[in-house]
């Protein structure tokens, strides 16, 4: 097996994907803003 | 203001709402439609010199889709296509003949990188050429076969035609098939021919291209759900369904950079379940694709999926897994035609065979899809050939502006 998360405990599974679902809802929430704010760019792909 | 924050903002959502898997039922859909609105790169959440790779939909149907990658993300990719290719331990010393499309497709980089990754050698056919693939297959050596279904069985009827010996000139033992719907039959039909392992691939580009979930050899398909949650929700109420209940896939990456997705709506149509595989995988396993919501015919008010009328055709001696349905009007009604090329001997055996198996067909497709359908038996190697997604189905009632 690749990865031998594909045959950890599910408890196990199931702690790194609430981990990872709350980073990346911090990132589509709060670090979009940040990086918006501060760089040309990103303001400019906002219109 | 950007599109995560509004929309959870209109919920009255906050990130430290969002603790467990369990909070995710709360969070918005977004759709392909989301994606079009924010055309080309609306939805990126890193700025674009970090984006390292762009892809994106052909945009038959509308605005294209656009998907981008940074390099941590081309990584995801990587593992996971790795991951596809481990379930059948692919690694150096395999020749991986890879014949779906390369260029703003998904599938053909997906498993380019796959193959790479697990260090085999790559052959990046790309798709058309038919006798010069088989040429390249049988003097390469390849060992693992990735294409469409309908390329494969394309492939294998072309060789038997030029005169090769499927199991003494190749040797395919493994084949990673995905892009579309593909029947128990069908499944059987590619066994049969190349004497292969069938491991069904399963992905989209919204969510990161193929890589999503993979087959392993006890024909289970497992979710990399530590980068993808998935989720099944009924298509009216949007709400989550109890595993083992047939509803629309969606899926949350979480481990995506540049266009991370909070519950995709796929309109794909399965059921999950989260018993542990023979295979000894813990991973979720969703049953194959039934359908794309998209896909589904509606013909005198009964829903149909093309993979029903495959799974009957598969079923009966005498025919091919090629055929085409087509729709149309007789008068208010909508009338469903399936058009299937017979084998060779079956086509040889005369009218008085041919007619049995029209009625047969027919009454077969009267049982699974509760509605009457004529067949059209047609030669074999008439109906047009596929070298990518097959198409099978012309809706003439779509020109006429009468869709159901």
């Amino acid at each position: 097996m690749w990865n031998p998360i594909e045959s950890a405990p599910r408890e196990e599974l199931e702690q790194l994907q609430a981990k990872r679902l709350r980073d990346t809802v911090e990132r589509v929430y709060h670090l979009v803003l940040t990086w918006c704010r501060f760089t040309r760019k990103g303001l400019m792909s906002l219109g | 203001m950007p599109f995560y924050k509004k929309r959870f903002d209109e919920l009255g959502l906050k990130p430290a709402h969002v603790k467990s898997v369990e909070d995710l039922k709360n969070l918005p859909f977004t759709t392909k439609q989301d994606l079009r609105d924010h055309y080309p790169f609306g939805l990126f959440t890193t700025p674009m010199d970090q984006v390292v790779r762009i892809h994106s939909s052909s945009g038959t149907t509308g605005k294209p889709t656009v998907v981008g990658y940074t390099a941590h993300d081309m990584g995801v990719w990587k593992e996971v296509m790795a991951r596809t290719m481990s379930m059948m331990n692919v690694g150096p010393g395999d020749v991986v003949h890879n014949a779906y499309g390369y260029g703003l497709f998904t599938g053909g980089l997906g498993f380019h990188y796959g193959a790479e990754e697990v260090g085999a050698a790559v052959v990046p056919s790309s798709g058309g050429f038919t006798k010069r693939q088989l040429l390249l297959m049988k003097d390469f050596g390849a060992t693992v076969l990735c294409s469409t279904p309908s390329f494969a069985l394309h492939l294998a009827e072309v060789a038997k035609d030029e005169g090769y010996d499927l199991k003494k000139d190749f040797k395919i033992r493994a084949g990673f098939f995905g892009a579309e719907p593909a029947s128990e039959g069908l499944r059987n039909a590619l066994r049969d021919a190349w004497g292969l392992v069938y491991i069904e691939a399963y992905g989209l580009s919204e969510i990161i291209g193929p890589g999503v979930a993979s087959g392993c050899p006890y024909g289970n398909l497992h979710v990399f759900e530590d980068h993808f949650i998935p989720e099944v929700i009924d298509t009216e109420t949007g709400e989550v369904l109890p595993d083992g209940q047939e509803g629309e896939l969606v899926f949350t990456t979480v481990t995506k950079q540049a266009l991370p997705i909070i519950r995709y709506r796929t309109k794909d149509i399965t059921v999950l379940h989260r018993e542990p595989c023979k295979c000894g995988r813990t991973i979720t396993i969703m049953e194959s694709v039934k359908g794309r919501a998209d896909d589904m015919l509606i013909v005198n008010g009964v829903n149909v999926f093309p993979s029903q009328v495959e799974h009957v055709l598969t079923k009966l001696e005498g025919i091919t897994p090629n055929y085409v349905i087509v729709l149309d009007k007789k008068g208010v009604l909508d009338k469903l035609e399936v058009w299937v090329e017979v084998d060779d001997r079956t086509f040889a055996d005369g009218i008085g065979a041919l007619e049995t198996l029209k009625t047969k067909l027919q009454q077969e497709m009267l049982n699974e899809l509760y509605i009457n359908v004529r067949v059209k038996l047609v030669e074999p190697k008439t109906l047009e050939r596929s070298m990518g997604k097959a198409k099978r189905i012309i809706d003439k009632r779509e020109a006429e502006g009468l869709k159901s």
